[in-house]
């Protein structure tokens, strides 16, 4: 199916929001309690969105509802305005599974066709398509036609999120999409997530690793026992001050440097932590808070040998939230 | 009908080597094998023989063929196979899915099948016997129409994961197996009561068989539908209905189930 027939399908209205979720109540059969408890999210078109939570809290089954994979006992979902398991939705959505199984006798090459043609894409984009894919995820050339029972875990993550890029989504629910990768495919993912986003693409995303989700998300929602305990904008608020440690030779302005730093950081708004000899730390909001801080400090004769930022927000706000509700 | 869903489990199902030497040893070495032998030493094909170029042949060419196309993808066992979240994450109805892998499932089985028969016929046309064109034409249809209503019942009960089903689905199967093979003249020997006892349980066996047989597997006699159609319009009606049963449950429950981790 080409691109202009999913446009008719599914319209990219901007002022759409790209997930709509009300009130949603899920619980598995056999089982007393429920895995969602009336949860409701928005997520709107462009956005990255975050879910984290301790393991059972129900982030997968979220996904699994969103995906209309899970039917939810009572409660809407609403993606792109149309109901999660309508055929256009699914045209228009992406993702990469927690656990996948793949077919070992397949080639990479091959896994991605089976996935270009079951998302009824142009079959002339195809070869065209499954390569940019593979390129995407960085996959060694040398494999690409190499059977799949041969690639390691890593690998085979890689070719989970190529198969999610294949069907060109405009929703992409990603499932713990870091699992089993090394390093360097932690920091694809988060350029690939980061890519999307500027294509104008909306993401989910589920992980337990919480400098990943503060990298990437502008949003998320910290879901315990079925419900959403809260959600926070990454951009603004608590979750976005952060700490400056900026260390410089020992002062040579002499007993002026206690009132030079805090010119400067008053002139940024900055705070001023603490101020010894060779380094100080500082409470900044933004990055550009941070610069300001830094120009204001070279201007003032501060020579400035190196600046590290301090975050560890999310995990503070994950761990207070996990007390919270320990404590009801 | 899906055309990638069709040409990939065609893939699957002939580049597994080991799914390939099951298909070949049993469909086609020990048959030809044993055509051969009776034709060679003037004997008579034996039950065995029967059997695997019959409708148990079918089914034992399907169900290697089944567990690796629709098995692995149903139970999510994690022996490698597709994963059914994924493909229904794409934009393709519940029913595309079930009734492609059938369509590709009953061709690939029942083509099997053929050609066996048909390589078989024609050793013993080899070695003097006198087969018609219709017979052999009965031959090749009445395989596709096996492979159709076995491969139906068995991806049904692949993808319904009601464990009472399945222990029934299965227990109908052996039993239908088991009349299949036991041979009519089997008598246990060491004094009247055992002998007696002997029959009557193969008497039992055989009829029970044949009621399930019936009733899950109904047989069309494809040169009787052709010499006399009006006679085998109950025999036909019987296989249809049979069929429409399989695929409308099997469409249904792969409709109604959540696939998904942690569910059933």
């Amino acid at each position: 199916m080409s691109q202009d027939n999913v446009d008719t399908i599914c319209p990219a209205n901007p002022a759409q929001l790209a997930v709509q979720v009300a009130d949603l109540v899920k619980t598995y059969p056999g089982s007393d309690v429920a895995a969602l408890s009336g949860i409701s999210l928005s997520v709107e078109q462009g956005e990255i969105f975050g879910l984290i939570g301790p393991n059972g809290a129900g982030k997968t089954t979220l996904i699994g509802c969103l995906l209309g994979l899970l039917r939810p006992d009572s409660g809407a979902v609403k993606i792109f305005g149309k109901p999660a398991d309508c055929l256009a939705v699914r045209q228009v959505t992406g993702y990469v599974p927690e656990r996948s199984d793949f077919e070992y006798w397949m080639t990479a090459r091959q896994f991605l066709q089976y996935h270009h043609g079951l998302a009824k894409r142009d079959r002339k984009d195809r070869e065209r398509e499954v390569t940019e894919a593979l390129e995407a995820v960085e996959l060694a050339k040398s494999v690409w036609n190499r059977r799949l029972k041969t690639y390691s875990r890593g690998m085979l993550q890689r070719l989970n999120i190529a198969q999610m890029l294949i069907g060109k989504p405009r929703l992409a629910l990603l499932d713990e999409p870091t699992l089993g990768l090394d390093p360097t495919g932690v920091t694809l993912v988060r350029n690939l997530v980061k890519k999307m986003q500027d294509e104008g693409m909306t993401a989910i995303v589920n992980s337990h690793q919480l400098d990943e989700v503060e990298r990437v998300c502008d949003r998320v929602a910290f879901i315990k026992q079925g419900k959403i305990a809260s959600v926070e904008n990454l951009h603004s608020g608590a979750v976005s001050d952060y700490h400056l440690l900026i260390r410089w030779p020992e002062s040579q302005l002499n007993g002026s440097l206690n009132s030079v730093v805090a010119q400067a950081a008053k002139d940024a708004s900055a705070g001023v932590d603490e101020c010894h000899h060779e380094w100080g730390r500082f409470a900044v909001k933004n990055n550009k808070m941070a610069t300001q801080l830094i120009r204001n400090l070279v201007q003032q004769g501060l020579p400035i040998e190196e600046v590290v930022p301090e975050r560890a927000k999310l995990e503070e706000l994950f761990s207070a939230s996990q007390r919270e509700g320990e404590g009801q | 009908m899906n055309s990638t869903i069709i040409r990939f489990t065609a893939m699957s199902a002939c580049l597994d080597p080991m799914k390939l030497l099951y298909v070949i040893l049993l469909g086609f070495v020990m048959p030809i094998g044993m055509k051969v032998a009776s034709m060679l030493h003037g004997a008579s094909d034996s039950q065995t023989f029967e059997m695997l170029t019959g409708k148990v042949g079918v089914a034992f060419v399907l169900m290697v063929l089944c567990l690796g196309l629709a098995g692995n993808t149903a139970t999510q066992s994690g022996r490698g196979g597709e994963y059914l979240p994924l493909i229904f994450t794409r934009p393709i109805t519940r029913c595309e899915y079930v009734l492609s892998k059938w369509i590709t499932i009953t061709l690939i089985g029942g083509g099997f099948a053929a050609l066996q028969n048909l390589v078989v016929a024609g050793i013993g046309m080899h070695f003097g016997e006198t087969i018609t064109a219709q017979a052999i034409l009965s031959m090749v249809l009445e395989r596709f129409m096996d492979a159709a209503l076995i491969s139906a019942a068995m991806i049904l009960t692949m993808l319904n994961r009601n464990p009472a089903f399945q222990i029934v689905a299965v227990l109908s199967f052996y039993i239908w197996l088991a009349g299949q093979t036991i041979p009519p003249v089997s008598v246990a020997t060491g004094g009247k009561a055992l002998e007696d006892l002997s029959i009557e349980t193969t008497k039992f066996m055989l009829n029970l068989s044949q009621y399930i047989a019936d009733f899950i597997l109904p047989t069309v006699n494809v040169y009787d539908l052709i010499s006399n159609p009006v006679t085998a319009a109950g025999a036909l009606i019987a296989y249809l209905s049979a069929l429409a049963v399989y695929l409308l449950f099997a469409v249904g429950v792969t409709n109604k189930r959540e696939f998904f981790y942690g569910t059933n």
